[in-house]
C-alpha cells in the first residue's frame, strides 16, 4: 500500500506538472535571451511596489502549476528581475487563477471564495515584500550600455569603449534561448525537482490516508498548523483539488483550514521549495515558506473566527453546475498523449541531470583526489 | 490477458444497464414524488422506454457513480470511456435539477442533496482527467474523497423518504 501510494504520488506530480514544466522552460528560455536587453526588465525593476503588483496580476492569470512556474521563476531571476517581483510571481500563479476562483464560486460558496481571493492576492504580495526586504541579495547582473554604433560590420561599442558583437537575429536569439532553457535551466531544475518528487513521495506513502478528515475537521491551532505544513509538502494543483475540498467542507471540515490546505498546498510544495533554495538561495526560500504557511494561518484563523460555528454555504445546484462548467472549459486539458510525451521529457530531462551532477561530483572527486597525491608525495 | 480485460468490460457494462433498468423500474417513480403512476413490478420499463419516460432520478444517478467509482477504482478502465460516462452523469444531472425547477416548490426535490451530485459531478470529472496512457488511476486522496462522498450520497434517499413522511 505505501508503495502504491509512493509510486503513485510521483507519477501523479510527473504527470500533472510535465506539460507546465516544459512550456514553462521554453518561456523561460526567451526570457532570459530577450528580458536583460528588453525594456520590460526596467519596468519590472522599477522602484515602489507597483512591479510587485503586475508580478502578482499576472501570475494569477497564469493556469500554471507550483512546479510548472519553477523554470519561469528561475529564469525571471536569472535575467536580473528583482527578487520580490519574481517572489510574488512564484506564489501568486499557482495559488489563483480565473478557472480556480470561477470553481471555487461554485463548489465552496461565495464566503470562502471571497476568502480565497483576498487571501490569493494579499499573500503573494506580502511574500514579495518579506522576500525583497530580509532576502537573499542578488547578484547584480550588469548589461553593457550600447553608446555608440562603430559601422555595419563591426557591431557597436559599450560605454567604456568596447567592441559589441553585431547583435544575432531575432530567430537565432530565438533558438539560443529555448536551447538555453532545455539544455541548460531544464536539466538543472529536473535534478533538484527529482528530489522533491522523491521526497514527496516518501511523505505519501507515511501519511496516514485519513490525515486531511482529520486535520481539516478540526478547529485548532495544531488543525491549522498541519493543514499549512502538509500542505507546503504535498503536490496540491488549485483546479484539481477544489472539488475535494468541497467534500470535505460538506462534511464538515472548517473553513478556515480548508483555506490554509488550499493556499499553501498550491501556493508551493517540495520540489518547487527544493528548486528555488538551490537556485535563488536558502534564505529567500526559507522565508518564503515560513511567511507563507504562518501568512496562511493566521488568514485561516480570521476565516474561521468569521464562518464558525454554524458554517452552512447556500448554493443553487443549477447554477452551481454551470459555473462548474465554466470553469472547468477555462482550464486547459492537456490531452493523453501530450501528456505522455512531456512525461517522458521530464524524466529524460531529470536522467539528464542527475547524470551531469554525478559526473560533474566524480570529476571534482578525482581532482581533488589528484591535488591530495600530488601534495602528500 | 487483453481478452479477458474486455470480457470483465463488457460484463461491467451488462451489470450497469442490468443496475440502470432495474433502479428506473423498481425506485424511479418511487423517489419521484410527482410521478402519476407508481410502477407495477411485474411490468418492468425497459431502457429503450427509460430515454423517453421523463426524467432522471437521484437513484438512477446514485447507480452510475457507483458504477464509476468502480471504474475508477479497477484501475484498468479507458479514459475515454469513463469521461463520457462521467459527461453522462452530469447531463441527468442537469436534467433532473431542471425539471425539479419545473415542479410546483412542495414537490421539488430539496438543494441539499442535489448539490452533494454536483460535489459528486466535480470529483468524477477530477477523476476523468488522471489518466496513466490511456486508462484512468485516480490519486489515492481522490479515490478516498469519491467513496466518502458516495457513502454520503447514500444517505440522500433515506433523507427523502424522511421528508415524505
Amino acid at each position: 500500500m505505501a508503495w502504491s501510494h509512493f509510486f503513485g504520488t510521483i507519477w501523479q506530480i510527473l504527470s500533472e506538472s510535465a506539460f507546465w514544466v516544459l512550456v514553462s522552460l521554453l518561456i523561460g528560455g526567451l526570457v532570459h535571451e530577450f528580458l536583460p536587453t528588453s525594456r520590460f526588465r526596467e519596468r519590472l525593476n522599477g522602484k515602489g511596489r507597483g512591479a510587485m503588483l503586475g508580478a502578482v496580476a499576472f501570475g494569477a492569470l497564469l493556469p500554471i502549476c507550483s512546479c510548472g512556474v519553477i523554470p519561469l521563476a528561475i529564469s525571471l531571476y536569472r535575467a536580473g528581475v528583482r527578487l520580490g517581483p519574481v517572489m510574488a510571481f512564484a506564489a501568486a500563479t499557482p495559488i489563483i487563477n480565473p478557472a480556480a476562483v470561477i470553481l471555487s464560486l461554485a463548489l465552496l460558496g461565495p464566503q470562502i471564495t471571497a476568502a480565497y481571493v483576498i487571501l490569493g492576492l494579499t499573500l503573494p504580495f506580502l511574500l514579495g515584500i518579506v522576500a525583497e526586504r530580509w532576502g537573499d541579495r542578488p547578484t547584480p547582473m550588469t548589461v553593457p550600455a550600447v553608446t555608440a554604433c562603430c559601422g555595419p560590420k563591426a557591431g557597436c561599442c559599450d560605454s567604456a569603449g568596447n567592441a559589441v558583437p553585431a547583435s544575432p537575429g531575432f530567430w537565432r536569439r530565438t533558438g539560443s534561448g529555448l536551447k538555453w532553457g532545455l539544455t541548460d535551466l531544464g536539466p538543472t531544475i529536473a535534478f533538484y525537482m527529482s528530489i522533491g518528487v522523491l521526497l514527496a513521495g516518501v511523505i505519501a506513502a507515511f501519511l496516514p490516508p485519513s490525515w486531511t478528515e482529520t486535520y481539516l475537521r478540526e478547529n485548532s491551532f495544531v488543525a491549522l498548523a498541519a493543514a499549512g505544513v502538509l500542505g507546503a509538502s504535498l503536490y496540491v494543483c488549485a483546479v484539481a483539488h477544489i472539488p475535494l475540498v468541497a467534500t470535505l467542507l460538506a462534511a464538515g471540515a472548517a473553513p478556515g483550514v480548508s483555506i490554509v490546505f488550499l493556499v499553501t498546498g498550491t501556493a508551493t510544495n517540495l520540489p518547487e521549495l527544493i528548486a528555488l533554495y538551490k537556485t535563488i538561495g536558502r534564505r529567500t526560500v526559507t522565508l518564503y515558506a515560513v511567511s507563507l504557511v504562518a501568512g496562511a494561518m493566521v488568514a485561516g484563523a480570521l476565516v474561521n473566527a468569521w464562518l464558525m460555528p454554524g458554517f452552512e454555504p447556500a448554493f443553487d445546484p443549477v447554477n452551481s453546475l454551470e459555473l462548474l462548467e465554466a470553469g472547468e472549459r477555462l482550464q486547459p486539458t492537456i490531452g493523453a498523449v501530450a501528456t505522455q510525451v512531456t512525461t517522458i521529457a521530464l524524466v529524460g530531462l531529470m536522467i539528464l541531470g542527475i547524470w551531469r551532477r554525478g559526473t560533474g561530483w566524480l570529476r571534482a572527486r578525482r581532482a581533488r583526489r589528484r591535488d591530495d597525491g600530488c601534495c602528500s608525495g | 490477458m487483453r481478452k479477458t480485460a474486455f470480457l470483465n468490460l463488457s460484463l461491467a457494462k451488462c451489470r450497469f444497464v442490468f443496475l440502470l433498468v432495474l433502479a428506473v423500474a423498481g425506485q424511479s417513480l418511487a423517489l419521484n414524488p410527482t410521478s402519476p403512476n407508481p410502477v407495477n413490478p411485474s411490468n418492468p420499463i425497459d431502457a429503450t422506454e427509460y430515454s423517453q419516460t421523463g426524467p432522471a432520478t437521484l437513484a438512477e444517478l446514485d447507480l452510475l457513480s457507483a458504477a464509476l467509482i468502480e471504474k475508477a477504482a479497477n484501475g484498468n478502465t479507458p479514459a475515454h470511456e469513463f469521461r463520457i460516462e462521467a459527461r453522462i452523469y452530469r447531463e441527468l444531472l442537469r436534467r433532473l435539477m431542471l425539471d425539479n425547477q419545473a415542479l410546483p416548490e412542495q414537490d421539488r426535490i430539496p438543494q441539499h442533496p442535489l448539490m452533494e451530485r454536483v460535489r459528486m459531478s466535480a470529483l468524477l470529472h477530477s477523476a476523468a482527467d488522471c489518466k496513466t496512457g490511456l486508462v484512468i488511476t485516480c490519486p489515492p486522496d481522490l479515490m478516498r474523497q469519491l467513496k466518502s462522498q458516495q457513502a454520503r450520497i447514500d444517505q440522500a434517499p433515506k433523507f427523502k423518504q424522511l421528508l415524505l413522511e
